[in-house]
């Protein structure tokens, strides 16, 4: 993915003229553009093969959201990166397509999973070092992150959708797993 | 696409504009995706807001 964003880099540098970017900033966004685009083609293939287009919608959100400011495990090559993030996908929507989750369980699994991400240190990437102020600043917008999925988690609840709360604990947890994932992976858990 | 392609051509300031988006979306969040981290330039870092 490095290799094709940049040999779009080198085409569209020069030809469009960004004087408030760099060609290495320039070449950063086509390569994260490139591998969202990879990720959002993924994940409609999830969406339609299991058939679960709107759950699989939600779990996206959530994990996206959550992931922009908890942090976790990213592997080294693109396409491992992509494998693994395709099959943890493909995992949780299977699981919420066929395993019936009493509603209690999937409360006891949100709030673990929200309790357990207010005790643990957020993981960073050695790709993307994050300051004090910056720290600061995710960790705040985490909290505010949890209390709109807590909003969305409530709604449901109150209009009986056991699908859709056991989605999103169970997204809840995915994400706090791969946060642990990440810290084994930096040496920081052994 | 091939209309929308003339359109950025004749209008650099639009793929301008898309660029800085995912600079500012990228320096304000800890993983810009879910997927693969690739190393984010320091220039980057002046379109945070935290």
């Amino acid at each position: 993915m490095e290799k094709m964003a940049g040999v779009l880099a080198d085409r569209f540098y020069d030809e469009y003229k960004f004087p408030a970017v760099s060609y290495d900033a320039f070449k950063y966004v086509i390569e994260f553009v490139l591998e969202m685009a990879a990720g959002i083609f993924a994940s409609a293939m999830i969406a339609v093969i299991f058939d679960m287009k709107w759950e699989t919608a939600v779990f996206l959100m959530i994990f996206w959201i959550l992931r922009s400011y908890a942090g976790g495990i990213h592997l080294d090559a693109f396409w491992q990166c992509f494998l693994f993030s395709a099959a943890v996908m493909a995992g949780t929507i299977a699981l919420v397509k066929y395993l019936e989750m009493p509603v209690w369980g999937s409360h006891m699994m949100f709030l673990g999973g929200v309790l357990a991400f207010l005790l643990t240190e957020p993981e960073n990437d050695k790709n993307r070092h994050v300051d004090q102020e910056e720290d600061a600043y995710f960790r705040k917008k985490l909290c505010e992150s949890f209390l709109g999925i807590a909003a969305v988690y409530l709604f449901c609840i109150f209009t009986n959708n056991s699908r859709y709360t056991f989605l999103i604990a169970a997204t809840v947890d995915v994400v706090y797993v791969l946060m642990i994932l990440g810290k084994i992976k930096n040496g920081k858990i052994k | 696409m091939k209309k929308l392609w003339k359109k950025i051509k004749e209008n650099p300031s639009m793929m301008n504009l898309f660029v800085m988006a995912f600079m500012v979306y990228a320096a304000n969040t800890r993983c810009a995706w879910i997927g693969h981290q690739p190393k984010m330039p320091d220039e980057i870092r002046k379109f945070k807001r935290g």
